[in-house]
């Protein structure tokens, strides 16, 4: 169907959504009447539509699936930590640092059972559309091309971006049943560049939600911090960026959100950085000084900061401790309070029962 | 009479039309167990388009994307005592390839006709063991074959006890630092948001099982024939494990583990391609259907209904099976 020209203004951020266009609302399950309920709609106020009475109403198509699949939008985002629990977990760091390829990782990982230590298995996703993408970009590279397995984030120039991963997990465990939403942050590292320099009103307003995560990987290039010329660069954008992570770490509620800080592509240095928290901490002291010194202010700071060392996607064979960062993460943000001590009377022979006779102590 | 109705999912090429073309062919011969025809149906153009191929030792033709095929058949149920249970069945084909536009495209593939098997009593999985083996991904820069399946030694009964077949799958073994990455293929995730979108439909949250009894799915793998030896001994959802891990972990998640089971199916009992079988099928037409007991034994029966069975009736429509 065509709409009348009066509403060819109107434009929807959904990229899903050919509302606008054919009067099919991408989320025509949520809306019944998207032109008066869908917020993704935008209205242009320099052309004044008039009042559509009841009976006008613009009929939605039946053939719109429940969700687009694709990566998730703030407005999303919000939606499902309104009707579930969900956790929020922030990959952070600047571009090409490695963050999609990391999440790609975890999924591929979950994907063909290779749990290893990772206490939870996949149970749904919102996002399989997106996965799927990743998957075929990640097969079509032919692993020798230098850059990316996946295609690097776009920031988006106008709308709302599409941002958010979203990954149901149930845990592993017989006795648990739950069903866990995680959703992970999957932004353009232009971003994250951005704040490192100026917390401003913008950056503020593009990474708003770093402030309700539950937990944040900063991911950093550990190719370039092992060869000089890049090194102090990069180790003064993330010593910067770490901090600015620390911050708002330190503003949450005891226990302080915890912080994975990811070296990424270690399967490029040479000779291998070690693999235990400790060893990765005084190869940081040595590479990245800045970037150090922002882990001991998070010590002090009460924040649980763990240095982790990842080949996400090596030129040959498996990922190397992808899943690491993600199950230290997962070991704070789903921590379950744990069962109040029961009291119970302690019999004391002859007093006791001395007592009870008694009626009262 | 009482109306069930049965969802055929499955990709394109998965088999979908073999197997109900097949199993209503043994269902008109009379060679299935405790489920026999009561009545002629009203419409038998369905049936015959799909058994008629059969009839001449043929597959039935692929169906075309504008093509949707629905059939209601008269059936009884013969339970453990009494008379047999009328009821209805109604099935249906379709292009498998709906499954993968429904994934690529969200405006229009989500159609009435989805909707409506979204509702059904209950759902069959059909896939072809071939096509849902997640490739490894070789670069090349990474030049090497997949190594070679080893054996895995997990007992489930050690743990469960005898009372659910499948009740614990074993999992994947445990990846070697050299063994390539291997990517889930797009027919697998298809399926899933595909099931996503059905338990949408019928108000489940994701994790939400569904009480028992009250969605049963049961996954066929389709080909059974074909599969390689070392595996033809072994339970089907042992493969579906071993291979397909996501789609494990997402009907585990989802579902009770007493409503999924998994069968192993050759619809033809080998290929009708090959002359020598096809000759054999002419002369003794059935195929034959693999599947684990509560013991975790492999069983065979001849029986093509037994998914359709189970999926109606549940465990108990087995229990003399064997």
């Amino acid at each position: 169907m065509t709409l009348a020209p009066a509403l060819e203004p109107l434009r929807c951020s959904n990229a899903d959504c050919t509302f606008a266009e054919a009067g099919t609302c991408a989320q025509a399950a949520s809306f019944s009447d998207p032109l008066t309920q869908c917020p993704d709609l935008v209205r242009d106020e320099s052309l004044r539509l008039r009042p559509r009475p009841a009976s006008e109403h613009v009929p939605v198509e039946p053939g719109t699936a429940p969700w687009a699949g694709r990566h998730l939008t703030a407005r999303e985002v919000d939606r499902m930590m309104w009707s579930s629990p969900a956790r929020l977990l922030a990959v952070v760091g600047p571009t090409d640092a490695g963050k999609t390829t990391m999440l790609l990782s975890l999924f591929l990982q979950l994907a063909d059972g290779q749990y290893g230590d990772f206490p939870y298995r996949f149970a749904s996703s919102r996002s399989l559309y997106a996965l799927q993408a990743m998957c075929g970009e990640f097969a079509a590279w032919d692993g020798l091309t230098a850059g990316q397995a996946v295609a690097h984030t776009q920031k988006a120039d106008g709308g709302e971006e599409r941002r958010f991963v979203h990954l149901g997990l149930r845990p592993r465990r017989a006795t648990d049943d739950r069903h866990i939403d995680v959703l992970f942050a999957d932004i353009a590292g232009e971003h994250f560049s951005a704040f490192a320099q100026r917390a401003d009103e913008a950056a503020a307003r593009d990474l708003m939600f770093l402030r309700r995560c539950d937990g944040f990987v900063v991911t950093l290039d550990a190719s370039v911090l092992a060869t000089p010329p890049g090194r102090r660069r990069l180790d003064a954008e993330m010593g910067s960026l770490l901090g600015r992570i620390i911050d708002i770490a330190a503003g949450s509620s005891e226990p302080r959100v915890p912080i994975a800080v990811t070296l990424t592509k270690i399967d490029a240095v040479n000779p291998a950085p070690p693999s235990a928290h400790d060893g990765l901490v005084a190869w940081l002291r040595d590479k990245a000084p800045r970037v150090h010194s922002a882990l001991t202010r998070a010590r002090a700071a009460d924040i649980d900061a763990r240095v982790f060392a990842v080949s996400a996607i090596p030129p040959q064979g498996q990922p190397v401790r992808v899943r690491e960062p993600f199950e230290f993460l997962m070991t704070y943000v789903d921590r379950r309070p744990s069962w109040p001590t029961i009291m119970r009377p302690v019999v004391d022979g002859p007093a006791f029962l001395a007592m009870r006779r008694r009626g009262g102590p | 009479m009482t109306l069930r109705t049965v969802s055929l999912l499955g990709g394109p090429e998965s088999g979908k039309s073999t197997y109900l073309g097949a199993v209503l062919d043994a269902l008109l011969n009379g060679q299935t167990d405790r489920i026999s025809v009561l009545a002629e149906a009203a419409d038998n153009a369905v049936i015959t388009r799909l058994t008629e191929p059969l009839l001449d030792g043929y597959y039935p033709s692929r169906t075309s994307a504008d093509q949707r095929l629905a059939c209601e058949v008269h059936l009884g149920y013969q339970g453990d005592r009494g008379a047999p249970e009328p009821f209805t069945l109604s099935v249906g084909d379709y292009d498998g390839e709906e499954v993968e536009r429904l994934f690529d495209n969200r405006v229009e593939g989500w159609s009435p006709a989805w909707r409506s098997r979204a509702g059904a009593d209950v759902l069959l999985l059909a896939m072809r063991p071939a096509a849902i083996v997640p490739l490894p991904r070789i670069g090349r820069t990474a030049p090497r074959p997949p190594s070679p399946t080893r054996e895995f030694g997990v007992d489930p009964t050690s743990v469960f006890g005898p009372g659910l077949a499948d009740a614990e799958l074993p999992e994947r073994h445990r990846a070697e630092p050299d063994e390539p990455i291997r990517i889930p293929v797009i027919t697998v995730l298809a399926l899933i948001e595909l099931l996503q979108f059905i338990r949408h439909a019928r108000g489940l949250a994701p994790g939400q099982r569904p009480r028992d009894g009250r969605l049963r799915v049961g996954v066929m793998l389709t080909a059974w024939d074909a599969i390689p030896s070392e595996w033809q001994t072994r339970p089907p959802a042992d493969y579906l494990a071993q291979h397909v891990p996501l789609l494990v972990d997402f009907l585990r998640s989802n579902f009770l583990d007493v409503d999924l089971m998994c069968f192993g199916v050759s619809a033809t009992g080998g290929d009708l391609n090959d002359d020598e079988h096809r000759t054999r099928y002419l002369n003794a037409p059935g195929g034959f259907v693999v599947w684990a007991d509560a013991q975790g034994g492999v069983q065979k029966r001849q029986d093509l209904a037994l998914p359709l069975r189970w999926a109606l009736f549940g465990d108990a429509s087995m229990r003399h099976d064997p």
